[in-house]
């Protein structure tokens, strides 16, 4: 089964990260590849994690969308 | 007059006598810090001059027990803010605590960083409540929705957010507060771009640092802010990356309020923090073994509840 989640922190030994339906799932940091940083997307798929980058890159435009002259 | 009513007399004299010592020793002390279960500690309306000798109106400070996240919310008189929302598990609690506090409206809304645990409650309450301003840091696309749901509600609402500017100053009822991070527009950690909130009221004051870290803490302490208050809101749940030595100095507070989840993955609050606080001789105050934490101040003196 995969699992798509978000990133949204690193607290402690921990990437706290954010599935879809906004409920949340500390991930050890020692599992995860090398270089993720915060708002990465990763597939899970049994013990494998991978960063989805073109659906990263997908959310951050929708991010953007949304912002657009939301700030003063 | 009968011995019945004589005996009433002696003992609502010796009543009267009892409650004016009370007020005088409350009076007497420049900070009172009063722990109790008996007192609801959220009430359904704005305090008045309860406990304090005073007319002014009283500054109301919660600091709400939302599991491992953050949320304040300030009231004094008609005028309200809310400093982050809690988690999206805690959702659920924060809506409930803002209707038993009788709240309709917000005057200043406050979302220090995005992260989750300080959003996660907030379109939540827009969706529900009318606010005037709301402030957020400009940060690069966070890609969560969680956040996007907080956008969302705002554009909803028709309403635009505001940046918080470093030295800038928002009116708040009688109180003054200045917004003293972040002072950098790029940060590698969410945590940096944290809106720090100083809150002056006569006498007293209060620091929120939502979770900067110590690099925010040494661009404050380099700009040379008045960083001194009576309370402060621990940064970062207590977390080691926060409350370096050189900013709790300079920060020389009374009393601490440390919003964290009873245990934890994160180890939150970090002995060495807790071991820092100590040594400064801190009142530390924790809502994972505190429940929420509410501060009244008349302005010089503060009174301190919590609910467990």
């Amino acid at each position: 089964m995969k699992i798509k989640v978000v990133i949204d922190r690193f607290d402690g030994e921990y990437a706290v990260c954010e599935k879809e339906d906004r409920s949340m799932l500390n991930i050890p940091r020692s599992h995860l590849p090398v270089g993720v940083k915060e708002s990465d997307v990763l597939v899970i798929e049994g013990d494998k994690i991978q960063i989805e980058v073109k659906e990263t890159k997908c959310k951050k435009a929708k991010t953007a969308k949304i912002t657009k002259d939301l700030w003063k | 007059m009968n011995e019945r009513s004589r005996q009433i007399t002696s003992i609502i004299r010796k009543l009267s006598l009892f409650v004016v010592c009370l007020l005088i020793l409350v009076g007497c002390s420049s900070k009172t810090s009063v722990k109790t279960s008996t007192l609801p500690v959220i009430p359904s309306t704005a305090v008045s001059t309860t406990g304090f000798n005073t007319s002014s109106t009283v500054l109301e400070v919660y600091f709400l027990d939302v599991g491992q996240g953050d949320s304040e919310i300030l009231r004094y008189g008609d005028s309200t803010m809310l400093i982050d929302a809690g988690t999206n598990q805690s959702t659920n609690t924060l809506l409930t605590d803002i209707k038993n506090l009788g709240i309709t409206k917000f005057n200043v809304i406050i979302a220090t960083h995005p992260h989750e645990d300080h959003i996660g409650g907030l379109d939540g309450v827009i969706n529900l409540y009318p606010f005037d301003e709301i402030f957020m840091p400009k940060t690069p696309q966070v890609t969560t929705k969680t956040f996007q749901d907080v956008l969302t509600a705002i554009k909803n609402k028709s309403k635009q957010i505001t940046s918080p500017i470093p030295g800038s100053v928002l009116n708040f009822g009688d109180c003054q507060c200045t917004i003293l991070a972040p002072n950098s527009q790029n940060y590698d950690d969410l945590n940096n771009y944290s809106i720090v909130l100083k809150l002056v009221f006569k006498n007293v004051s209060f620091l929120f640092t939502g979770d900067a870290q110590v690099l925010s803490e040494n661009e404050m302490l380099a700009k040379g802010y008045n960083l001194k208050a009576d309370v402060l809101k621990v940064g970062h749940h207590g977390s080691e990356t926060s409350t370096s030595l050189n900013f709790l100095n300079a920060v020389a507070p009374k009393y601490a309020a440390i919003e964290v989840g009873a245990g934890n993955d994160y180890g939150h609050p970090k002995a060495t923090t807790l071991q820092k606080l100590a040594a400064a001789n801190v009142n530390v105050y924790r809502t994972d073994l505190n429940g929420t934490i509410r501060m009244f101040s008349d302005g010089s003196t503060i009174q301190i509840g919590t609910a467990k």
